[in-house]
């Protein structure tokens, strides 16, 4: 430490600063009637993040097993009832489309569209935190 | 003695008498700095009180990364940027009397000594923002880094402003020297 710091040092000691007991009053008095914002930054980016990754995920599930269930379309009773016999052509047609190539195309623009909705997000979330950060 | 780091550790977790602990820690520091900044007492007070309550509600907001005295710096640079604009506003209205009290508020605090206070020359040569770098640095010991964090400045910025600035203050004390000795040996 040289000379002239030593100095600044020593002269901002020099500054009388002392909370006088009203002032010391006032401070607790104000502190214990302020009440702390609730965790905003936590309750509120977090979540909703987490929340449109799962409802996202979810939806494509969802896409992806209706799609493989074989029974699309198929009224429920003719499982049940059905005296009489399903025609060959019908189950050549069943058999003959490409099931999981239209999963894939099914799903791809749904997962395309959670990974922009994701970023966007997560945009989102960094200028929040920017704005919090700039509130100070 | 616990850490800032472990008091606002509990204080987030909603130990009020952590959080009273720091403000018995802080708050003449603060106010030290207030006062250099504000043009009277009052409105050092007022920026005093309102830092220390806008600590308290945000406290969930403050971000561990930084030393917990750079983000409540930064709070009462923003008060008392907001009590300068205030008062500029006030003087625009009430004419000059408040404008003329302001140089004398530092003036008032300082104790009785035989030579200028260097913080009195800083406040004549230097802008606030540069100032303020100084009092980080020489009176608060606080990094480069840390300055650069409270001011919202790069570090380069903080650097170059910090070295100008001593260089300022050395030659204006180089200079009084020299005109001392000058009357002493005319005198």
């Amino acid at each position: 430490m040289d000379k002239l710091e030593r100095r600044l040092r020593d002269d901002a000691l020099q500054i009388r600063a002392d909370v006088s007991p009203d002032l010391a009053v006032r401070i607790q008095e104000s502190l214990r009637s302020a009440r702390p914002m609730p965790q905003a930054r936590r309750e509120f980016s977090l979540p909703l993040w987490l929340a449109a990754s799962v409802t996202g995920a979810a939806a494509a599930l969802a896409v992806i097993i209706l799609v493989n269930v074989g029974d699309i379309g198929k009224p429920p009773e003719a499982a049940d009832s059905a005296p009489y016999s399903v025609p060959q052509y019908v189950n050549e047609l069943r058999h003959e489309l490409p099931l999981r190539a239209t999963t894939a195309d099914l799903t791809a623009p749904l997962e395309e569209e959670m990974k922009n909705l994701r970023s966007d997000l997560e945009r989102a979330r960094e200028r929040l935190e920017r704005d919090l950060e700039f509130t100070f | 003695m616990p850490t800032d780091a472990e008091l606002v550790s509990r204080a987030q977790e909603g130990s009020a008498s952590a959080f009273v602990r720091l403000v018995e820690r802080y708050q003449e520091r603060l106010l030290r700095f207030l006062l250099t900044r504000c043009a009277t007492r009052a409105d050092a007070e007022d920026a005093l009180q309102d830092t220390l309550v806008k600590a308290f509600r945000y406290l969930d907001t403050y971000n561990p990364r930084w030393q917990f005295s750079t983000w409540l710096y930064r709070i009462a640079l923003r008060n008392a940027a907001n009590s300068a604009s205030r008062n500029q506003m006030r003087d625009a209205v009430v004419d000059t009397e408040v404008a003329d009290e302001a140089p004398g508020l530092l003036q008032e605090c300082i104790r009785e000594s035989e030579r200028e206070n260097l913080w009195l020359t800083a406040k004549r040569l230097l802008s606030d923002e540069v100032y303020a770098a100084m009092w980080f640095r020489y009176a608060e010991d606080m990094s480069v880094k840390e300055i650069s964090r409270a001011l919202g400045r790069p570090q380069t910025w903080t650097r170059v402003s910090l070295l100008r600035a001593r260089k300022r203050i050395g030659a204006e004390l180089t200079d009084e020297g020299a005109s001392g000795k000058e009357s002493k040996a005319y005198g």
